[in-house]
């Protein structure tokens, strides 16, 4: 599968320095180096953590993190560094991720009475005012219907592009794009003062 | 608020739309004060979403370094998180 999109991003953020380390360092922990994988774990838990929180829950994020590191662990012979570690570790966690969606059962816990009203708050339905939920962003991302947080977070969040989290969720580009629109519709009513 | 281009926002916003399409929509906006206030609230969420804060796990269970108790555990070199 191809690393672009996110992954050319994260290349252009990081310094050239700090991208070459993580080379060496997952090259070394490759070879059985757990000080090296240490590091790497260090340098991308909490955005790992933080994907996982988010496109799943928090009760289920620690164990997820620890599975996607464990995964990393167990492929680091597959990493060729085509793309940055963080690159490579960002798709590995998205499909960790989006494998364990549905033993998680997720998708029923979402469905809940206000997550149907944000679902049915896009672009011709008002919603309440946001001190009224007293939620704020980050809360309004979490009960933002399955797909179309999905979405957000793979597009906005994670710099995704649409073809690549088609391929990533089994959708049509299309879709991506109508539950992007769909999900940013209806945060704008959360976004804080 | 509602019209034929307030779907189209956010590909304009992305620069997916057209020329044709993007010009078009560009016309639109000069006299709809309600799609250029929406486009307006999807470029905040968008920049809100890209400022998100990540944040580490709360807790460990164990140190790094230790050994680890599920997985590959001959080859795992830490517990994590």
């Amino acid at each position: 599968m191809g690393l672009t999109g996110a992954g050319e991003t994260t290349l252009q953020r990081i310094p050239t320095s700090v991208a070459e380390a993580e080379m060496a360092d997952a090259a070394l922990a490759a070879s059985g180096d757990g000080r090296a994988f240490e590091r790497l774990y260090h340098a991308h838990a909490a955005r790992i953590h933080s994907l996982a929180r988010r496109m799943v829950d928090a009760d289920h994020a620690d164990d997820l993190t620890q599975e996607i590191f464990v995964r990393a662990w167990e492929k680091l012979g597959t990493f060729r560094g085509e793309a940055a570690f963080g690159t490579w570790l960002h798709r590995l966690a998205v499909n960790v991720i989006l494998g364990r969606r549905q033993s998680i059962g997720t998708e029923r816990e979402r469905f809940s009475a206000d997550d149907a009203a944000i679902d049915a708050a896009p672009d011709r339905v008002s919603l309440p005012d946001t001190s009224a939920w007293g939620i704020d962003f980050e809360d309004a991302i979490g009960r933002l219907p399955e797909r179309a947080r999905q979405v957000f977070l793979l597009h906005d969040v994670s710099g995704y592009r649409h073809e690549e989290i088609a391929g990533l969720l089994g959708i049509v580009s299309g879709t991506s794009k109508s539950q992007l629109h769909h999900a940013r519709m209806a945060l704008r009513k959360y976004l804080e003062a | 608020m509602t019209d034929q281009w307030t779907d189209r926002l956010s590909e304009y916003l992305d620069g997916e739309l057209l020329t044709g399409e993007r010009t078009a929509l560009e016309q639109h906006l000069l006299g709809c004060a309600d799609c250029r206030a929406t486009l307006a609230e999807l470029r905040r969420v968008v920049a809100r979403a890209q400022a998100l804060d990540d944040t580490p796990p709360a807790a460990r269970r164990a140190s790094p370094g230790s050994p680890r108790t599920r997985g590959d555990a001959a080859r795992a070199p830490c517990a994590l998180p």
